[in-house]
């Protein structure tokens, strides 16, 4: 049921199949509150980073620092907002910058483990690299959000940099030819 | 006008090769022995890509290879070109291994079982595929059905199967039978499916006339339903039963893993699959089956693999 409730929350579910979650959840209490929990757990982990400009803070007007030639333009206000302004425009340049490459789709990778100091990922979407993935709080979550290729893309996770296992929450796998498994994620775009 | 033509003829001739050299040597460490560089320069001859080629010399150095098994590393992927067989999931297989610290003389192995998979894959892609141009195709997608645990031999009971109903068929409608029975397969291992029952269900598919529409069906069904059962196997095996009875299949019909029966209706939902208003569509005859238990069935589950050691059950991971 777990797999299902992740479903109906990435909108995976066909349109029978949402009917019938829907009836499930009215019949059963538990799996309701199942659901509404780890709904709230998504909008946690999607509020986890906040990537607002704090405003900028423009001191009360003085008097001594006003030129008598231009009496409009206060120096020290016009700096302030002019680097603002060049803040904003520098995030949005990045932000245009980490955009997801064509092709691939921002996709956000989750695991619960709370016993272990380090959990990493490695698949053909970092090329086999291997990345850090962030704790989330001291919830035993962690996370990372990469941009991942449309068709198969294979990965595991590496804990504490020697045990390796495939991501529970996917069930498609296939044998690593290292004694272990990876899983398969299909990646339409 | 001679010392032109030499002088023409000796830039053709040993221009590339001094090129190549300039390459290699440049983007590996000065101190790289002078057979890995041969071996890489013999690599990017055969047609692999210099930059690829480079990019795993170098990853294998700093993973501490010895130069014996950076050597066995190359001859891999020597075979694999001279055998025109694809040497990225070769690499790939190299890079995975590196990434998961696993050692050497393992990596190679599993280079070696990569490339012989893909050999066997493309043996039996000539076989079923009937358009030239999708054996490339098929052979990935033979290779991959094998590395998701379909055993050989049972890949050779399909590709004979297939090769005599390919006898009565029309050459667009084999392969697409062709293609769409090495899928399910696929599909099937890579949920945990035993390769004996997959095997089961195609050849079941097979003796009741299952074209690739139909066997297309199938996999939408079993996509749906491998959703909600703790057994992927006994789930094969209750495809294997029904089709023997002339079951077809879209992706509206549920398993009941209590009864093993299949219905219009999602098990645990309410109405049961085959009771009231319920039938085993496609069947003649279907329903529960006689003596088949009342309760109601387990539904849904983690499936395997699903969060070790007790765990609460993971968020979603999303797409967005």
């Amino acid at each position: 049921m777990n797999y299902f409730i992740s479903m109906f929350i990435d909108n995976e579910l066909g349109l029978q199949e949402k009917i019938e979650f829907l009836k499930k959840i009215r019949e059963d209490n538990e799996i309701y509150e199942e659901s509404l929990a780890l709904l709230e757990q998504e909008q946690m982990l999607s509020q986890g980073i906040d990537l607002r400009v704090p405003a900028p803070h423009f001191e009360k007007k003085r008097n001594w620092f006003r030129l008598p030639a231009l009496p409009t333009i206060r120096p020290l206000a016009f700096l302030t907002s002019a680097g603002a302004m060049a803040v904003v425009i520098l995030l949005l340049v990045l932000k245009l910058h980490s955009a997801a490459p064509a092709n691939t789709v921002p996709y956000r990778f989750v695991i619960y483990k709370p016993n272990v100091k380090s959990v990493d990922i490695s698949g053909t979407f970092t090329d086999w690299q291997v990345l850090p993935m962030k704790k989330v709080g001291s919830t035993g979550y962690w996370q990372i959000e990469l941009n991942v290729p449309k068709g198969e893309n294979r990965y595991s996770f590496i804990l504490e940099k020697d045990q390796r296992i495939a991501d529970p929450t996917v069930m498609a796998k296939e044998r690593d030819d290292f004694g272990g498994e990876n899983s398969i994620l299909f990646m339409s775009v | 006008m001679k010392k032109y033509f030499l002088i023409i003829f000796i830039l053709c001739f040993f221009a590339p090769s001094s090129l190549l050299a300039d390459y290699v040597d440049d983007k590996l460490p000065a101190d790289t022995s002078t057979q890995i560089k041969q071996g890489a320069r013999q690599i990017i001859q055969l047609g692999v890509k210099k930059r690829h080629v480079v990019k795993v010399t170098n990853r294998m150095l700093e993973a501490d290879f010895k130069k014996d098994e950076i050597l066995s590393a190359y001859n891999v992927l020597i075979r694999a070109k001279k055998q025109q067989l694809p040497e990225d999931p070769i690499m790939d297989k190299l890079n995975e291994g590196i990434a998961k610290d696993v050692q050497p003389d393992k990596i190679i192995l599993a280079m070696k079982k990569v490339r012989a998979r893909y050999e066997t894959a493309s043996t039996y892609a000539k076989i079923l595929a009937v358009d030239e141009d999708h054996i490339e195709t098929m052979t990935k997608e033979i290779a991959e059905c094998m590395a998701a645990g379909i055993d050989a031999n049972d890949i050779h009971k399909v590709a004979e199967a297939l090769r005599e109903k390919a006898k009565d068929m029309r050459r667009s409608s084999a392969d697409a039978l062709s293609k769409r029975s090495v899928r399910i397969m696929k599909t099937m291992a890579r949920s945990g499916v035993e390769s004996q029952d997959a095997l089961s269900v195609v050849e079941s598919a097979f003796e009741s006339g299952y074209d690739a529409k139909d066997m297309e069906g199938l996999e939408n069904s079993f996509r749906l339903n491998v959703r909600w059962t703790s057994s992927a196997s006994d789930l094969a095996k209750a495809y294997a039963k029904v089709i023997k009875d002339g079951a077809k299949f879209t992706d509206t019909e549920f398993y009941d893993p209590w009864t093993t029966s299949f219905g219009s209706q999602i098990p645990g939902g309410g109405i049961r699959p085959g009771g009231p208003g319920g039938v085993l569509l496609g069947v003649p005859g279907g329903g529960i089956p006689p003596g088949a238990p009342t309760g109601s069935p387990p539904v849904g589950g983690v499936p395997s693999g699903g969060a070790p050691g007790g765990a609460p059950p993971p968020p979603a991971a999303s797409g967005k």
